[in-house]
C-alpha cells in the first residue's frame, strides 16, 4: 500500500517491507515449529495408534442405536484430548489478546478458564500481555533495525501503538459489541483517527506507525492458516459454491465499478470488490497490499463491509426462516455472503445447528480463496494496470521487477503447510501447533498494530472525499445484491438438483 | 476530551446496560452456549471451528459417493 516510506528513493532489496515480512514469517514458523517439534510427546506412536483406533470405533457406531449421538460424542470427545496431547503449543498461554467482558472492563484483563464453573484467574493474563508486547516489539525492531531506521525511536513509539492496539481490543471485547461483528479492526482505526484528527500524529509517534510492515508481515503469516486441504471440506457442493460463484461476483462487481459507475480509483473498486465477495477483512486487507491501495481506501472497504454485516446477521437469518428455504440451503446462502466467518456463524446459529455447521464451513472454503486472489490481483495489476510512464504496458520482466514479493512469501507459506498438514495425523497436529499455538495470535495483533497505524496516518477529509459521490456504498449494495441472488441460485441447484441427497445427508447427521 | 468522556461513558455505562437487557442477553447466551465467536475474523479464529470440520468431515466421509457425484 502507499506510505510515506515507499516514496523514498531506491533501497536495497533487504531493506524493503516484502523481504522483512518474509523473513520474520518464515523466521517465526521456523522457530515455533522446531520448539513444537523438540517437545513432541515420547510417546507419539501410541498416541497415533490410539487415534486411528477411536476414528474406527466412530465410523463402526451403529447409527440406529439409541446411544449413538452419545457415545459418538465421548468419542470425538477422546479423539480432541489425543490431539491436544499432539500438537503442542508452547506459547499458547503466553502470546495473548484481551478477554471478553460484560460489565466490568477490567475483566479484559482476567484469563477466562475454559471451564464454566472454574472461576477466572487474573493471575498471568497481564503477564502474557506484556510477553506478546515483547515479542512484537523483538521481531518489529529487528526489521526497524535492517531497514536502517532508528530502533531505540521505533522501540518507544512501539509501547504507545501497542497499548493503542490493546485499548482497541478492549472496546471490540465488550459483549455486545462483539455480538454484532463490530471487530478490533474498526477500533483500532477510529483510535488512530482520533489522535491523528485531534492533536495530530506527534513526530516520535510516527517512527511506530509502519503500516506497510505490520500487514505485509500479517498475510505472510495468514498464510499459514489457507491449507488448501480445506477446499475439500464438503465435497463438490462446497467447492461449486465458494469458488465458482465468488469469482463471478469478484469479477462481475470489479467491471461493474469500472464501466458502469466508473470509480475513478481502480485500487478502491477493487479492495470494496474482494472485500464483499470474499471474506470480508482478511480479504480487503490482502487484496489492498496485492494492488497498493491507499489506506484510506483500505478502511473505506472494510468499514462498508462491517456495516453491512451488522444489517445482514441481522436480517438474513429471519429470511431464511421466514422462506423455508432450509437449513442447508439457507446455511450455504449465509456462508456465501456474508462477510466476516463469526458473522456466518453468529447467522448460521440463529437458524439452526446444520446451517451453522454448514455456513462456517462453505465460508471457510472461501477464506481458502484468499491465495489465489491476492496472487491473481498482484498479477493482474503488475501486468494490465501499472503502466510504464509512456503509458505502454509492462514487459515480462517489468512485470516480475513490480510483483509483490510478500505474495510470494504469503503462497510459499500456504503451500509448504498444506504439504505438511497432508502428511496425515501428525502433519495436521504439527501445522496446528504453530498456527493455533502462536501465528495466529500473531497475526492479529499485526492487523490490530496496522490498522492504528492507519488511522494514525489518515485523515478524515479523505474519507469525505471517497464518499461524496456515493459510488463506493452504490458498488457495495449492487455486489451484494449480485452475490446474494447468485449464491442463492447455486446453493438451491446444487442441493436441489445436483447433489440432492447431500442435504439430506448433511440434515439427518 | 470530550471524545475520551464518550468513549468512557459508551463502554463504561451505555454498552454494558444494554448487555443486560433480555433480548440481548439472550442472543449473547445463545451464541456462548452455541460456542460462537460473532467477532472471527478469518475461519481460525472461530473457536469451534475444528468441531464443525469433523463434523462435516464425518458426513462427507460417510456418503463419498453423494459428496462427490459418483
Amino acid at each position: 500500500m502507499n506510505s510515506p516510506a515507499s516514496t523514498t528513493p531506491v533501497r536495497p532489496w533487504y531493506r524493503k517491507e516484502d523481504y522483512i515480512a518474509i523473513i520474520i514469517a518464515f523466521g517465526l514458523i521456523a522457530i515455533i515449529g522446531f520448539w513444537s517439534y523438540v517437545l513432541r510427546p515420547d510417546n507419539m506412536e501410541e498416541l497415533t495408534a490410539n487415534h486411528t483406533m477411536t476414528k474406527e470405533q466412530i465410523k463402526r457406531l451403529d447409527k440406529s442405536s439409541e446411544s449413538y449421538a452419545e457415545s459418538k460424542e465421548k468419542l470425538n470427545k477422546q479423539l480432541t484430548e489425543i490431539e491436544s496431547k499432539i500438537a503442542v503449543m508452547p506459547l499458547k498461554t503466553s502470546l495473548v489478546k484481551p478477554s471478553d467482558w460484560d460489565n466490568d472492563p477490567r475483566d479484559a484483563f482476567v484469563r477466562k478458564s475454559k471451564s464454566k464453573d472454574a472461576p477466572p484467574k487474573s493471575s498471568g493474563m497481564i503477564g502474557s500481555l506484556i510477553v506478546t508486547g515483547i515479542v512484537l516489539l523483538i521481531v518489529f525492531s529487528m526489521g526497524v533495525f535492517v531497514m536502517g531506521d532508528s530502533t531505540f525511536r521505533f522501540a518507544f513509539a512501539f509501547v504507545a501503538v501497542f497499548a493503542m492496539a490493546l485499548i482497541a481490543y478492549t472496546l471490540a471485547g465488550q459483549s455486545v459489541i462483539k455480538n454484532y461483528n463490530l471487530e478490533y479492526v474498526l477500533w483500532a482505526l477510529l483510535l488512530g483517527l482520533l489522535i491523528s484528527n485531534t492533536v495530530g500524529l506527534p513526530k516520535w509517534l510516527s517512527y511506530a506507525a509502519r503500516t506497510e510492515l505490520y500487514i505485509k508481515t500479517g498475510l505472510v503469516l495468514l498464510g499459514a492458516e489457507v491449507l488448501f486441504n480445506k477446499l475439500l471440506a464438503l465435497g463438490l457442493p462446497g467447492i461449486l459454491i465458494s469458488w465458482v460463484v465468488t469469482p463471478i461476483v469478484l469479477i462481475g462487481t470489479y467491471l461493474f465499478g469500472q464501466y458502469i459507475l466508473k470509480i475513478p480509483s481502480k485500487s478502491l473498486n477493487m479492495v470494496i470488490s474482494a472485500d464483499m465477495s470474499v471474506c470480508g477483512v482478511s480479504a480487503a486487507v490482502a487484496t489492498a497490499a496485492a494492488c497498493k491501495a491507499k489506506k484510506e481506501e483500505l478502511s473505506l472497504a472494510i468499514g462498508l463491509s462491517l456495516i453491512f454485516t451488522v444489517i445482514m446477521i441481522v436480517v438474513q437469518p429471519y429470511i431464511v426462516l421466514w422462506s423455508g428455504m432450509g437449513e442447508v440451503i439457507g446455511g450455504a446462502w449465509i456462508g456465501g455472503t456474508i462477510d466476516s466467518t463469526g458473522a456466518v456463524a453468529a447467522a448460521g446459529t440463529l437458524v439452526g445447528g446444520t446451517a451453522k455447521d454448514v455456513a462456517a464451513t462453505v465460508k471457510m472454503i472461501q477464506n481458502i480463496l484468499i491465495g489465489a486472489v491476492a496472487f491473481g490481483v498482484s498479477l493482474y495489476w503488475v501486468s494490465f494496470v501499472e503502466r510504464n510512464s509512456d503509458g505502454e504496458r509492462p514487459k515480462i520482466s517489468e512485470v516480475w521487477t513490480r510483483f509483490p514479493r510478500f505474495t510470494l512469501g504469503f503462497i510459499g507459506i500456504s503451500l509448504l503447510l498444506s504439504a505438511i498438514q497432508y502428511q496425515g495425523l501428525e502433519g495436521r497436529m504439527f501445522v496446528s501447533s504453530i498456527v493455533d499455538g502462536a501465528t495466529k495470535q500473531l497475526r492479529e495483533w499485526m492487523f490490530c498494530l496496522a490498522f492504528v497505524s492507519i488511522g494514525l496516518e489518515s485523515n478524515f477529509r479523505e474519507y469525505r472525499h471517497m464518499l461524496a459521490s456515493g459510488k463506493p456504498v452504490v458498488l457495495y449494495v449492487c455486489g451484494q445484491a449480485l452475490n446474494l441472488t447468485l449464491s442463492f441460485l447455486m446453493a438451491w441447484l446444487v442441493f436441489t438438483y445436483l447433489f440432492p441427497e447431500t442435504a439430506t445427508e448433511l440434515l439427518s447427521k | 476530551m470530550i471524545a475520551v468522556v464518550a468513549i468512557a461513558a459508551c463502554w463504561g455505562f451505555v454498552l454494558p446496560k444494554l448487555a443486560q437487557l433480555q433480548s440481548v442477553r439472550d442472543r449473547i447466551d445463545r451464541f456462548e452456549q452455541a460456542g460462537i465467536n460473532p467477532s472471527a475474523v478469518f475461519y481460525t479464529d472461530h473457536p469451534k471451528m475444528a468441531e464443525i470440520e469433523r463434523r462435516i468431515d464425518s458426513v462427507v466421509n460417510s456418503e463419498q459417493s453423494s459428496f462427490w457425484g459418483q
